[in-house]
């Protein structure tokens, strides 16, 4: 652990107010991509978001000496998102939101010519994976986590995520094949 | 190792549009959440005040007061007892 992530989880303990504050200038833009990306919804993201930061000054004082403090706050993160998921599965009105891959762009096929290298694309399909793929490739890929932070946050072996950030790859590459391909027929369509 | 199929895809992962929060509520979560962990705080040394400090204080009150009883008890029995 940085020497400076130390001070910080020693500041966060006795509940200092400027080490939470450096905490929250230095990953509030991760967390919230993070959750965004997660969720592909702004206001559910903005909801975790909250609720994300709450439960970390809340329970601030569990923190030991050898807590990675990065994991420690995507674990929180995660949870959160979690835990929308399983409330979200017993409200029937959310049902239909959650089958509805998150899309956060209108397709338009006349700006997704070169669809491979268009971010668009790339949302849609990250967007159609499995909530267990998407959040170990943007954990590892995005967030630039190490292996053994990604395995804390996932409770997994580091093993256990390499296979499966394999699999997970093969599924956006699939998915993104599959969207070039959707893309190209509309496009073809269109210009008929 | 990564290969040039996995650098590529993190390569488009990498470029994908910084979602971005909206400041106002940037800053009331950083408000809300930086409240919570002070009141917290004073909850704190509330609850360490009530089941510590205050009931060591009561205890000590009352040692001293049995002692001082004790010890004017023995005064006055032991004195007239001379």
């Amino acid at each position: 652990m940085e020497a400076r992530d130390a001070a910080l989880v020693d500041g966060l303990r006795r509940r200092d107010p400027a080490a939470f504050d450096a905490l929250y200038a230095r990953h509030e833009p991760a967390i919230f991509r993070f959750l965004w990306r997660l969720s592909g919804r702004r206001d559910v993201a903005e909801d975790l978001f909250q609720e994300t930061w709450l439960s970390v000054a809340r329970h601030a004082e569990r923190l030991t000496d050898d807590t990675d403090i990065v994991a420690w706050l995507f674990t929180i993160a995660r949870n959160r998102y979690r835990s929308y998921r399983r409330w979200a599965l017993l409200d029937l009105t959310r049902i239909a939101e959650l089958g509805r891959e998150p899309v956060d762009d209108v397709r338009s096929p006349e700006h997704d010519v070169d669809a491979r290298n268009s971010a668009a694309a790339v949302s849609r399909a990250l967007g159609r994976l499995s909530a267990t793929h998407r959040e170990v490739l943007l954990l590892a890929v995005v967030e630039g986590l190490a292996p053994r932070q990604v395995a804390a946050v996932l409770g997994l072996t580091p093993e256990a995520v390499r296979q499966r950030l394999h699999r997970a790859r093969a599924e956006l590459t699939s998915k993104l094949e599959r969207e070039v391909g959707t893309l190209r027929r509309g496009i073809e369509g269109g210009t008929r | 190792m990564n290969s040039p199929d996995d650098d590529a895809l993190a390569t488009m992962l990498a470029e994908l549009p910084e979602p971005v929060l909206d400041p106002r509520v940037r800053a009331a979560v950083h408000r809300e959440a930086r409240a919570a962990l002070t009141e917290d705080r004073g909850a704190r040394v509330a609850h360490v005040w009530s089941t510590v400090v205050l009931p060591l204080v009561l205890v000590g009150c009352a040692v001293v007061y049995a002692v001082d009883a004790f010890q004017c008890l023995e005064h006055t029995y032991v004195a007239s007892d001379r």
